[in-house]
């Protein structure tokens, strides 16, 4: 775990490298989080927002902000573009930059999953904005729609994601194996997320619509990374344990 | 582990190590290093000396043999032995839209022997600016700039790939100067490869030549200057005797040639002189080009 933040601490480097101006979206992203959450719990506390609104903001931006923040945040970013595999000259930077570092390839994909759930908490901070967004045009409940759109481009994003972390700077054969298994399981329960989604829609109280956690479809949807990403892990650490760097 | 490291006075063992690539193989080469020596890793461009660094920090997976470095499997070991490994080539390892200032930062945080005041020495030495970006670095200030970084760390084995790339002469004798240094307590060893083999004739204690994936030569350099003999004559000495050569260079009348010591009895009447490390590269390579040509 240590060597993980470590290896987090060297990335830190490369995200300037890779970023460059992006980085402003970044920061950007990061103060409006913080006002739209300010605004949120203003507007909640003082009453002016139904308990419904509320609710289903939350699970609304929980999910579309964990997209758009994989986009444009640094790890994410940088794991993401090395887990497509690009044979261009700056993936043969990344790994020229990281190969005679004093890590282990499971170091870095424990490295990707810290990652992983900081985008995920950071993702949960923001969806104060949308909140905030939706407070201001007396949008919100009325937009179900964008619950369900949200819910796909969550799912998209935790899968390339995951794909990219796992695949990682290393691309190991065995690493595609363990993705492609993944991916399966992720869109299975993308689809089965989108059916309970649908169905639990119209009977929600706002108590499951408040929090996430409290939703089956919001319950599946949001949580599915957690046992992907630990089989992801078990399966790397099995599979791919003392592995080299990447495959030539 | 103490008591384990003691008991090994080698910095590196490389074992029957392949790796096949399309198009490139390197065949079961094995050398060894011993501590508190220099060893000059020689060869054409591919030959597979950069390969063999990486695989020595398990960049690429080997196909199979063994690496140890100070007694330690270098993959069950990886971030042990990495602490202990100072790693400069000529390709970038940098990020080059960073600093060398934010290079440093994250190093000190990594490498747990990380020495600021060395680091700094060498930013003097060589003039570099921690604030610039290294893309306004020249390919010879990048490189300084990575041996900045990898001395910083206090290794205890350097691996250096072409290290005088781009490296003014100054910079170069420098170089050889810091070496000589680095390996003098007798604990910290060096495996160089250089084209500039005059460099490796002033620095080297050890020469390992690697042809086409395969070792051709790993020997004490002195050893292999005796072994050795460079000679010159006319064509006809050659008549008949020309596959008892290592290499030769023939003109129209006149050949130089490389020869095993041992050999010299059956070339009278040539003129014999004592190969620098130049001519064993040379005529190696040209000999196993005209064998191969041959067969």
């Amino acid at each position: 775990m240590k060597n993980a933040f470590l290896l987090l601490k060297a990335n830190r480097i490369m995200r300037q490298d890779i970023l460059g101006k992006r980085k402003y979206f970044f920061y950007g992203g990061i103060i409006l989080m913080f006002i739209g959450m300010a605004m949120v719990f203003i507007g909640f506390l003082s009453g002016k927002d139904s308990p419904d609104d509320f609710g289903s903001s939350i699970v609304f931006l929980i999910q579309l902000q964990f997209f758009l923040i994989m986009i444009f945040t640094s790890d994410g970013f940088i794991i993401l573009k090395n887990g497509i595999g690009q044979a261009n000259q700056k993936i043969e930077d990344i790994r020229n930059y990281f190969f005679h570092l004093p890590f282990e390839f499971s170091d870095f994909i424990i490295a990707g999953l810290i990652s992983f759930w900081q985008i995920f908490l950071l993702s949960t901070l923001v969806s104060g904005v949308y909140y905030a967004v939706s407070l201001f045009f007396e949008i919100g409940e009325k937009n179900k729609g964008l619950v369900v759109l949200a819910s796909i481009l969550s799912c998209v994003a935790y899968v390339f994601f995951l794909c990219a972390f796992l695949i990682g700077a290393f691309c190991k054969k065995h690493a595609w194996k363990a993705v492609n298994a993944i991916y399966v399981l992720s869109f299975v329960l993308f689809i089965a997320g989108i059916f309970l989604m649908g169905f639990f829609e119209g009977q929600i109280t706002f108590a499951e619509k408040l929090s996430p956690l409290c939703s089956p479809a919001g319950f599946l949807l949001l949580l599915s990374p957690v046992p992907l990403s630990a089989l992801a892990v078990w399966i790397l650490l099995k599979v791919c344990k003392k592995g080299a760097w990447y495959n030539a | 582990m103490g008591e384990k490291n003691k008991m090994y006075n080698m910095a590196l063992e490389v074992s029957n190590l392949s790796k096949k690539f399309d198009g490139f193989s390197l065949s079961n080469i094995s050398f060894k290093i011993e501590k508190g020596s220099i060893m000059g890793f020689i060869g054409e461009n591919g030959a597979g000396k950069t390969t063999t660094m990486k695989l020595i920090l398990n960049a690429f997976e080997r196909d199979g043999g063994e690496i140890k470095v100070f007694g330690l499997d270098n993959i069950q070991n990886e971030r042990e032995i990495k602490q202990k490994i100072g790693y400069a080539a000529d390709e970038d390892c940098l990020c080059i839209g960073s600093t060398l200032g934010a290079h440093a930062k994250a190093y000190a945080k990594i490498f747990k022997n990380w020495d600021e005041k060395l680091f700094k020495k060498y930013v003097e030495l060589w003039n570099l600016p921690l604030k610039k970006k290294l893309t306004d670095f020249s390919k010879g200030m990048k490189m300084k700039a990575m041996l900045a970084l990898a001395f910083a760390r206090r290794p205890e084995l350097l691996l250096l790939d072409e290290p005088a790339a781009g490296l003014d002469p100054v910079a170069r004798i420098e170089l050889l100067d810091i070496l000589r240094d680095f390996v003098a307590d007798g604990e910290r060893s060096v495996l160089i490869s250089s084209h500039i083999t005059s460099d490796l004739d002033k620095a080297a204690d050890y020469i390992t030549l690697i042809i086409d994936g395969e070792i051709a030569e790993s020997e004490p350099l002195d050893i292999l200057e005796e072994k050795y003999a460079l000679i010159s004559g006319s064509i006809d000495d050659l008549r008949g005797k020309e596959y008892e050569l290592v290499g030769v260079r023939k003109g129209e009348m006149t050949f130089d040639a490389l020869v095993l010591r041992e050999k010299l009895k059956l070339f009278p009447g040539v003129a014999v002189h004592t190969p620098n490390l130049e001519n064993i590269l040379t005529f190696s390579i040209w000999g196993r080009r005209e064998r191969r040509r041959k067969a």
